[in-house]
């Protein structure tokens, strides 16, 4: 199908302004809107009316795992904004819980939304005007100019340089597959049916292993991982202790208190969190226990989410705290420095200069309990910003729809390969999975696959 | 100088030319073909062959519409080969060997006993033009002769230049002069010229080859003529054609000589087809490849000349002859006449439309290689379309066009003017993306509707085809109808064929539909008695690959949508707002007349069909046949 005939696609996004507010609302809009309701809301309504709204459980019916209690209104096609049979969910205004919603619309036959397509569908339909709809044409034409450029700085380096080299490969097999249909003649060597199964199946692995990978819908199911550091004696433990909401460490006064990691769990708006407390970081101690204790933080660290590194309020940050701190900043984890043992407010967060790099800085209280929530909505924040910025959001459900794309093709071209059906049903599905490829590179798909013909094989009449 | 006016005027008696020129009088109009050389009619001035894979496909597409190359391959044919007939049922091609000379005399009687036709040897110097109208042709001695349009088909002529080693000459073919002028003035009118190059293999004298160092190659046993017009036996006697390879030494001898190769001194400034090197091309390209089959193709039955397929070359005429004598079976060759290359002028294709006529000047068509492709085929049916189309503005008719999804006639068309080319443009399967659905089998069923509306073919044929179609009716309800039980018989013959037994009964076609049973294991249960071979397998391709043909076609209905929605002719790209400026440009220079055709412009975002969406609706612009999308 060529890319440009979108009008009959059902389309999702999610359609309040970015930034925190209590509760998002994902539209939905297209001939499936109504049964993708029916299909996700538990219970499930018997019959749907227009202009009315259901109460119950997003569930993702292939798991049957619920994802959020939500409110979805349903509006009948001609009686809707976009003039489309469209549901709007209102869910908890959490990034990670409208992410795993559009991951499960995806599942379920919906198209991420090109932004300003609403806009365009209400146009369309005769439910604005031009002058309404030429505001949306901004968004549109910022989309055909930077769409590429924008893909690719939200697809980061190393997930875009796997599936750029991934889309080399399959490129190179679908050639192997044209020239043995439109050259069969010259006796060129391509790839055995063996061979081209075994290739199919690895790049299935490998597509398969980035959509896990890559599920950033993680933070719902196994939680977000993080962890306190810094010197002895800071307070980390009646920080972890705060969060957590329980005496999980003991705390007393004495440096070098808490030896092994500590592990607690605590929830937010949502999401669960696993938190660590750990030994204090000092290299002057012989104590062995001490030293293996401090070994684990900085095994533990590279499979954090994020990390809080604790100073005193008073002292100055010493040599060690700065070279600490550079390490962390080097595993390129979040990290967020809490100035801890200011007992009474105002908190506030203050960006500093810490070797050569700013980071957020929290005048903090262990012993405040007010503290508590200004730590929560101010870790969230640097969450989202780090992991889940709204727009980010947006391109990561497309991607991962691609990518969902590329390994259902795949998966049916395994399929034919079974059933020995001859190259010419094979190159169907795989053109389809590498266009998806191409298409999440924001690379325009055209002759590349001739291309790679008359670069691999030498032909000759 | 016999009338001086016509109704149509046809340059160039090519593959192209020849297509044109008898569409154009058999469909009543008087025409006037202009050739340099009335010898070469129809003259095959590489490879003596008709066909291959996607080409077969044209050649029995144009077949269907009333061309003549079918016939022509047919009455020719000393080789007959149905390439991947062993493999895809959805891409088997078929190809012949033709007797090049028994070819143009074909093609030329056809010419001369045609009806409404006159031919001409004269050269062509410009196109009379009159407010961007075409009006007919200057001579080169000066002579006018006017005709309402004008089609344009001249190969490798305009400003052909031949090379041989560092030595060029101006030439369209060897020993032919070049057609020099024609696209100077076309330029000068804003034309966009440009070069391509091509090439061509030595030609060997029969006697001087030691067959026994070659390793024979026959055609198939079974004979499916290209043309459903044709007789189902073979006229002329089958020939053997012979395998051999290059060996180490004669790349050796490439090696050493590639300076003197006028493509890689810098003196060819045009591009030549990747998927047709020259042995130089090959040599340097793929260094660790120690050797390159090459097949001895006899040129005809009644000639000592040898085609050389494989080997094109434009390396000079010592250095070929030295090479040559290294390739098992050459070691005393000699040589009728040595490969060469030439380079030639094309025009842009974005420059006409879908019926080839040019944008720029009303009643012109461009036909053939002049339009940037490389191949007999792809010539013919340009050629017929063009006279086609030609004949039906003359006579005040709807254009003719065909879809990408009917047939590769219509992709090759869509794709010359909608993405342009930098190379030769060949077909090739992987071209068309409905290529399940573009079968060789399938011609009549596809076109024969599209046929009745050119109105080319006489009542015999028209009943042939109409035999054809209802033998196939016939089949299909007798597969459907006819139902076998499990009877203890049944189900032996089932095991026997390598099948499972039946569970309940089932018409043939579901048993057909089996993978390990094929249309001649059901002979036992259905008397297929005279059906033709490509009726059968169209039935059964159909059947067996139902699920897959049936999505193809549920995406050919989604694209027909979109190329439903045709665009005005004076739409202002550059006001829409939302496109971006490389859009607005691409978008300008193709013109693409339906919103499928800007669609698939290399460049042009989804976003961008939505932005002229949004421009066409919210400027209300009266707009033919402009659906909007369901309310």
């Amino acid at each position: 199908m060529y890319s440009g005939d979108r009008d009959s696609l059902t389309i999702c996004a999610v359609s309040t302004p970015p930034g925190r507010g209590g509760i998002s609302v994902i539209r939905v809009s297209g001939p499936l809107a109504g049964s993708m309701l029916t299909k996700t809301l538990r219970p499930a309504p018997f019959n749907l009316t227009s202009h009315k709204s259901y109460y119950g459980h997003f569930v993702n019916p292939e798991i049957g795992q619920p994802v959020d209690e939500v409110l979805i209104s349903f509006f009948q096609k001609g009686r809707s904004f976009t003039g489309d049979e469209v549901i709007e969910i209102s869910c908890h205004g959490n990034p990670l819980i409208c992410d795993e919603i559009l991951a499960t619309l995806s599942l379920l036959g919906c198209h991420s939304a090109l932004p300003g397509e609403f806009t365009y569908r209400a146009f369309m339909n005769d439910r604005i005007d031009l002058v309404q709809a030429e505001a949306v044409l901004g968004v549109i034409e910022g989309r055909s100019q930077k769409g590429v450029q924008k893909a690719l700085r939200y697809l980061g380096g190393e997930l875009s340089s796997r599936i750029s080299l991934l889309s080399g490969e399959l490129t190179k097999v679908l050639a192997h597959v044209e020239a043995s249909i439109d050259f069969s003649s010259e006796g060129l060597e391509t790839l055995s049916a063996a061979d081209l199964r075994l290739r199919l199946a690895g790049f299935l692995g490998e597509i398969e292993a980035l959509v896990s990978g890559y599920d950033r819908g993680r933070g719902l199911k196994d939680g977000f991982h993080g962890l306190f550091c810094g010197a002895p004696n800071v307070g980390k433990s009646s920080l972890f202790n705060l969060m957590v909401g329980e005496e999980r460490s003991i705390v007393t006064d004495t440096a070098g208190t808490t030896r092994d990691v500590v592990e607690g769990e605590a929830f937010y708006n949502g999401s669960r969190f696993c938190l660590f407390d750990t030994a204090g970081l000092r290299s002057e101690t012989l104590d062995q226990i001490e030293i293996l204790g401090q070994d684990r933080v900085w095994k533990h660290l590279p499979r954090m989410d994020f990390a809080f590194y604790v100073v005193n309020k008073t002292a100055e940050l010493s040599l060690e705290d700065i070279e600490n701190i550079q390490k962390i900043l080097h595993l390129k984890i979040p990290l967020m420095i809490l100035r801890n043992k200011l007992d009474h407010g105002p908190f506030r967060e203050t960006q500093e200069s810490v070797a050569g790099s700013f980071v957020p800085v929290l005048q903090s209280s262990a012993r405040n309990p007010a503290f508590r929530d200004f730590l929560w909505s101010s870790l969230e924040s640097h969450l989202r910003l780090a992991n889940v910025e709204d727009e980010a959001l947006v391109f990561s459900a497309r991607q991962r729809e691609s990518l969902t794309i590329a390994a259902k093709a795949l998966k049916e071209a395994l399929q034919m390969a079974d059933e020995k059906l001859g190259s010419e049903f094979l190159a169907l599905p795989l053109m389809e999975a590498l266009k998806s490829l191409h298409e999440l590179l924001g690379m325009e798909f055209d002759d590349a696959v001739m291309d790679r013909v008359f670069q691999e094989f030498c032909l000759g009449k | 100088m016999k009338s001086s006016s016509y109704d149509i005027l046809v340059v160039g008696a090519g593959h192209a030319g020849v297509e044109a020129c008898l569409a154009t009088s058999r469909l009543g109009l008087k025409t006037l073909l202009l050739t340099s050389s009335l010898d070469h009619i129809s003259f095959m001035s590489c490879n003596p062959s008709i066909g291959g894979l996607a080409k077969g496909h044209m050649v029995r597409e144009l077949d269907v519409l009333g061309g003549q190359m079918a016939l022509a391959a047919d009455q020719s044919c000393i080789q007959f080969k149905r390439l991947n007939s062993s493999r895809g049922p959805a891409v088997r091609g078929t190809r012949v060997q033709s007797d090049k000379h028994e070819y143009s005399r074909y093609m030329s009687e056809i010419l001369r006993s045609q009806e409404n036709l006159e031919l001409l040897a004269a050269d062509v110097a410009e196109v009379l033009i009159e407010r961007e109208v075409a009006k007919g042709v200057r001579l080169r001695d000066g002579s006018e002769i006017f005709a309402r349009k004008v089609i344009l088909t001249t190969g490798t002529f305009m400003n052909g230049i031949l090379h041989l080693g560092l030595n060029k000459t101006s030439g369209g073919r060897v020993g032919e002069k070049a057609s020099v002028g024609l696209s100077d003035q076309l330029r000068s009118l804003g034309f966009e010229v440009r070069r391509l190059k091509t090439g061509t293999p030595a030609r060997l004298l029969k006697e001087s080859i030691d067959w026994s160092q070659t390793i024979p190659q026959a055609g198939d046993e079974r004979y499916i003529p290209f043309s459903f017009r044709s007789p189902s036996q073979l006229r002329l006697p089958q020939i053997l054609c012979h395998l051999s390879h290059t060996t180490e030494e004669t790349h050796e001898i490439i090696r050493r000589n590639m300076h003197l190769s006028p493509m890689y001194s810098g003196q060819i400034e045009g591009t030549g087809p990747r998927y047709c090197p020259s042995i130089e091309d090959k040599i340097s390209r793929f260094a660790d490849k120690l050797s390159h089959q090459t097949f001895l193709e006899p040129e005809g039955l009644n000639t000592d000349l040898i085609y050389l397929q494989g080997i094109s070359t434009s390396l000079p005429a010592e250095v070929q002859l030295e090479f040559l004598k290294t390739i098992p079976g050459l070691q005393n060759v000699q040589v009728a006449r040595f490969g060469y290359a030439v380079e030639y002028d094309y025009f842009e294709p974005f420059q006409i439309n879908h019926q080839l006529e040019t944008r720029a000047v009303r009643g012109l068509y461009f036909a053939g290689q002049i339009n940037g492709t490389s191949g007999y085929e792809e010539a013919a049916v340009q050629g017929f379309l063009a006279g086609v189309n030609a004949a039906r503005s003359t006579l005040e008719m709807p254009e003719f066009v065909l879809g990408r999804d009917e047939a590769y006639i219509g992709v090759l068309v869509d794709d010359l003017i909608t993405k342009g080319t930098k190379e030769p443009y060949r077909m090739f399967t992987s071209r068309a993306e409905h290529r399940l659905v573009l079968r060789e089998d399938n011609v009549l069923d596809r076109l024969a509707k599209s046929s009745a509306e050119i109105g080319l073919l006489g009542d015999e044929a028209k009943s042939l085809m109409n035999l054809s179609l209802e033998r196939r009716a016939l089949l299909r309800r007798e597969l459907e109808s006819r139902r076998i039980t499990p009877k203890e018989e049944t189900q032996k013959w089932l095991i026997q064929k390598g099948s499972s037994p039946l569970l309940k009964s089932a018409s043939l076609e579901e048993i057909l539909r089996r993978p390990e049973l094929s249309f001649r294991d059901l002979g036992d249960w259905l008397d297929l008695g005279e059906t033709p071979e490509l009726d059968q397998e169209s039935v059964e391709i159909e059947i067996k690959y139902k699920g897959y043909v049936k999505r193809q076609m549920e995406l050919i209905e989604a694209a027909r949508r979109m190329d439903s929605l045709s665009l005005p002719e004076t739409l202002a790209f550059s006001e829409i707002y939302g496109l971006s400026q490389e859009e607005k440009e691409k978008l300008t220079k193709v013109r693409p007349k339906t919103l499928g055709q800007a669609a698939r412009i290399s460049g042009v975002n989804p976003s961008a069909i939505q932005s002229i969406l949004v421009y066409l609706k919210g400027h209300r612009k009266k707009i033919s046949s402009l659906e909007m999308p369901p309310e």
